[in-house]
């Protein structure tokens, strides 16, 4: 599938007109980082809907800071700049230029145009993730990291979209069937009767009658009890220490089951 | 095997520990497995940032202590190799690989059909095993403190049980901390089964700490409330406190 330059364009001036609908001047403001992020999102969304599929035909990969597509980095000048955005350089701290660009517009009627040259798949989701991450690159990042796609690539890898395909919610969601409502009158009739003689019993029944003691009243806290337990906490060896420490990642950890675990809730 | 003055010499000693022929996980299973000793102060891993913004091989985490009204922070260049959803952490205990007793494994696996689009930890099967501390007196290991031995020995703490183990090259002695029970992993990778498991007749005793520990009573007709009025006879004169003889029911 080639590569559509023209609806890369498309995204990311509408993306940069949502932000600059915002209130704000500092809000309006996005940065080729943040653009970036937001037309993987864009493709994220309409790939869930249209069995994988995405919208740009970008070779999106996992790079050092998440979803790349150079494709798609090389379309934020010409294409912001054919609607005019105002392209503003902040004194930046990595010495990275895309990290001290800043791009915005304000441009209200601009904006409707491009919403509605989009599929409502994406416009649905994108005044969405504008809304929550506006200009948090943290946020977004992290956002980025739990996507499907992220979760089963590793560093450099191409990412596959077609993982997002089950994470569609569907439009109805299926009714499943309870059994109480597939019971006929006669059975849910008999099932309450039932039910009140149980009631009946709970009420009238008597607790058994169980001999329980206390085993050991009053077991020894002393000196002895307090050194045994500092013990056996030492059995398990040194404790962790506070401070900051480096973590490397073995190359298994990005096919690990803890990363595409979802959440834990 | 097991001195008189323990619960285990009541089964005996050819009694308490039989061979698991069957080779299965089941409750009073002899298991080794990666145990974490749960500290009284957890720790979170929070993951500050990357070494070096470009790379994901490596992160810096901040080992903090894990308090539930203050969360790790948000980091400013998140880490990819760690995600987590709101509200989520990356919790650190220190694990040790140990023998542990299966005290539950009734954990039914749940019907695929039933957990379609559902995350697999919420319904990958464990089993509730208590980790053994292993007490090497002979190596006066990290200062064995042998009256407190004694005393666990003695039942006098529900939260601990003295036991030998038939395993070979392990320490003399062992402490089953009931007060560590904790889910395991199902899964062979969780865990190596022994060659042996409690008997019947044994895991009753263990059911009854067990039971002592959550509810704080046990049966007074039941053979650890006979047992410990046996040990308050003998040594009433030397511990005058931590007796106990069972007296009105409650």
């Amino acid at each position: 599938m080639p590569f559509e330059s023209g609806h890369v364009d498309l995204l990311l001036q509408y993306v940069l007109l949502l932000a600059g609908a915002k209130d704000k001047q500092a809000d309006r403001q996005l940065g080729p980082i943040h653009l970036i992020k937001y037309v993987y999102l864009a493709d994220l969304v309409y790939a869930r809907r249209n069995q994988g599929k995405i919208f740009t035909n970008a070779p999106w990969q996992f790079d050092k800071f998440g979803p790349w597509s150079q494709e798609v980095h090389e379309r934020i000048e010409p294409a912001l700049t054919e609607i005019g955005a105002v392209k503003k350089t902040l004194p930046g701290k990595t010495g990275d230029k895309d990290d001290s660009m800043r791009w915005s517009l304000r441009e209200d009627r601009l904006l409707q145009e491009r919403e509605w040259k989009l599929p409502t798949d994406i416009t649905l989701y994108m005044k969405r993730f504008v809304d929550r991450f506006g200009q948090d690159i943290p946020g977004l990042l992290d956002h980025v990291y739990s996507t499907k796609p992220m979760l089963s690539a590793a560093p450099n890898e191409p990412l596959d979209f077609s993982l997002a395909v089950e994470e569609a919610p569907s439009a109805e969601p299926e009714a499943r069937p309870l059994m109480m409502d597939n019971l006929s009158e006669k059975r849910k009739k008999k099932l309450k009767e039932r039910m009140q003689a149980l009631q009946e019993k709970q009420k009238s029944r008597k607790p058994k009658a169980l001999r329980l003691v206390p085993l050991v009243k009053n077991p020894r806290v002393d000196k002895a009890y307090e050194e045994g337990i500092a013990w056996l906490d030492v059995l398990a060896g040194q404790p962790l220490t506070p401070g900051e420490k480096t973590a490397e990642f073995s190359d298994e950890v990005w096919q690990s089951s803890t990363r595409k675990g979802g959440n834990v809730s | 095997m097991f001195p008189d003055d323990c619960i285990q010499s009541i089964i005996g000693s050819a009694n308490w520990w039989t061979k698991n022929n069957e080779k299965k996980l089941c409750r009073g299973a002899l298991i080794i497995a990666f145990a974490p000793h749960v500290d009284q102060v957890p720790y979170a891993l929070e993951p500050v940032g990357r070494t070096d913004a470009s790379r994901h091989d490596s992160a810096i985490l901040r080992v903090v202590p894990l308090s539930v009204n203050q969360p790790p922070g948000k980091t400013d260049l998140p880490v990819a190799a760690m995600p987590h959803s709101d509200g989520e952490v990356w919790a650190a205990y220190r694990a040790k690989k140990r023998p542990c007793l299966v005290i539950g494994s009734t954990n039914p696996a749940v019907d695929q059909a039933l957990t379609g689009g559902m995350p697999k930890n919420s319904t990958s099967p464990t089993v509730l095993v208590a980790p053994y501390y292993g007490v090497d007196k002979d190596s006066r290991r990290a200062g064995y403190q042998p009256d407190f031995v004694e005393r666990v020995r003695h039942c006098e703490y529900p939260q601990f049980v003295w036991d030998r183990l038939p395993i070979g090259g392990g320490p003399d002695e062992s402490i089953l901390r009931l007060d560590h029970l904790q889910p395991i992993g199902a899964l062979n990778n969780s865990y190596k089964l022994s060659e042996f498991k409690l008997s019947d007749d044994a895991l009753k005793i263990i059911d009854e700490l067990v039971h002592w520990l959550i509810w704080g009573k046990v049966d007074a007709d039941g053979l650890i409330a006979l047992y410990r009025q046996e040990i308050e006879a003998t040594f009433a004169s030397k511990a005058d406190v931590g007796a106990n003889v069972p007296s009105l029911p409650v």
